[in-house]
């Protein structure tokens, strides 16, 4: 579904976000080492009427794309008929984001039946090796089930997309697990993680991912593949007016107690409680702290204005004000990857 | 003259001054121009080709049969990606 990009953007910047991620818990099953999300100190849940109410909310200001998120939003026992409401709705896009362990089959067989509205469902995996996927969430027998319940969801025409989580302990394996996956008619979304044993450093997601690991992660891709990479980010970043995530304008994120914050990266800023807001443009516009991560451009950050690096870099704003509380100086994982892209672009370009 | 009915399945969404229509069918996402939103709008209405016409031509300065044409052309577009349906017989040329 393509979406002219120069009309999403043209609404973000006027401070119209047409994405809304919403996590309706914050609740999890799975233990993985590096999501901040299932240590948050409030664990404040809205009821069903409310989570209605917010996406009611949502959708008459103008959210084209709705995706339910947590937590695992499958933990909610209210969580099809949140599902069978947001259908309704008729957003142009509907999406899920789970583990998928409590996918049983009367779930299954309801979740197949709300295609086409429903139009994807995005679950975590760790590796196409059943022992190493279950062994990290802690779920047994959680890859077997993704695997049955991901075919059911494509046939009866649900996209059904694979979150692969790559992290030390499966950086060297990641090429094997997306051919695996791919092979099977997944589709496949990579991103790249740190164990943090430390939770309150994992809660306000503080913490870079080194050069080295983003080094064996590129070089570890098949060639087409690295070279998809670059030439994502590099599209990325000349598609980007401002040389930064463009996501702070075109998305926002509802936490599990109704606060809207400008994204899953970004927790430190609030702009109002969906449930009580008249106007999510005027929460927006009016909010003192967002205003300067808005207005930020790569030339305002001393460190990036000349770097060599920043057609392979889309930095994060939200890691950058987790990590210094400001936007003085960028993220280091955002470095870090990029100077990994930038290697591999010139390993690309010599076996070319 | 033809009247045009939105086709059912469709999602629509309005963000400040954009339309978005998506035709899930096709999976493809459209949206219009100034004129198209307003035509579109008009559709969404119920009215004919005829009092659309009248109304492009009180609003924007052009003239009865550029008005037509254009009216004509935006209709075939939305016919033809499966926004809109003829509800009534279309009339058909002399030639």
């Amino acid at each position: 579904m393509q979406v002219a990009k120069d009309k999403i953007r043209r609404l973000g910047s006027s401070g119209h976000p047409t994405r809304a991620l919403f996590e309706v818990t914050s609740r999890c099953n799975a233990r993985c080492g590096y999501c901040y999300i299932a240590h948050r100190k409030t664990a404040v849940e809205l009821s069903t009427s409310q989570v209605i109410r917010a996406m009611d909310n949502l959708h008459s200001q103008g959210i084209l794309f709705l995706v339910i998120t947590g937590g695992e939003p499958f933990l909610r026992p209210d969580i099809l008929e949140i599902l069978n409401h947001a259908r309704s709705l008729n957003f142009l896009s509907l999406s899920i984001y789970t583990n998928g362990y409590l996918i049983d089959d009367s779930r299954l067989a309801q979740l197949c039946g709300m295609a086409p509205n429903l139009r994807t469902i995005q679950m975590s995996v760790f590796s196409h090796i059943p022992e190493v996927h279950d062994s990290y969430m802690g779920l047994p027998g959680s890859l077997k089930r993704i695997m049955f319940s991901g075919r059911a969801l494509m046939d009866s025409g649900i996209r059904v997309t694979l979150s692969l989580n790559v992290l030390e302990f499966n950086v060297d394996t990641t090429q094997e697990s997306i051919d695996f996956f791919s092979s099977r008619g997944f589709k496949i979304l990579v991103g790249c993680f740190k164990d943090i044993p430390n939770l309150e450093v994992r809660t306000h997601l503080i913490g870079s991912i080194e050069p080295d690991f983003f080094e064996r992660f590129v070089t570890g891709l098949a060639p087409n593949l690295r070279r998809k990479y670059l030439r994502d980010m590099q599209n990325r970043c000349s598609d980007s007016g401002t040389g930064l995530c463009e996501g702070r304008f075109t998305q926002v994120m509802i936490d599990s107690a109704g606060y809207i914050h400008p994204c899953p990266s970004f927790p430190g800023i609030t702009m109002g409680n969906i449930i009580s807001t008249e106007s999510l443009h005027s929460a927006i516009l009016s909010s003192s702290e967002f205003k300067a991560a808005r207005a930020l451009t790569r030339d305002d950050i001393p460190a990036c204005k000349s770097c060599d690096f920043k057609s392979f870099c889309s930095i994060c704003i939200g890691k950058m004000h987790n990590e210094f509380g400001g936007y003085d100086k960028p993220c280091p994982q955002s470095c870090h990857y990029a100077q990994a892209l930038r290697k591999a672009g010139k390993l690309s370009h010599a076996a070319a | 003259m033809p009247v045009y009915q939105i086709v059912e399945g469709l999602a629509i969404q309005e963000v400040a001054d954009e339309v978005f229509v998506l035709n899930r069918s096709a999976a493809v996402v459209h949206t219009f121009n100034g004129t198209g939103r307003f035509c579109w709008t008009l559709v969404r209405e119920g009215l004919t080709a005829k009092e659309i016409v009248d109304r492009l031509t009180e609003t924007y300065d052009i003239s009865t049969e550029q008005a037509e044409l254009d009216c004509k052309e935006f209709l075939a577009e939305l016919e033809s990606s499966g926004l809109i349906a003829c509800r009534s017989p279309k009339i058909k040329s002399d030639g």
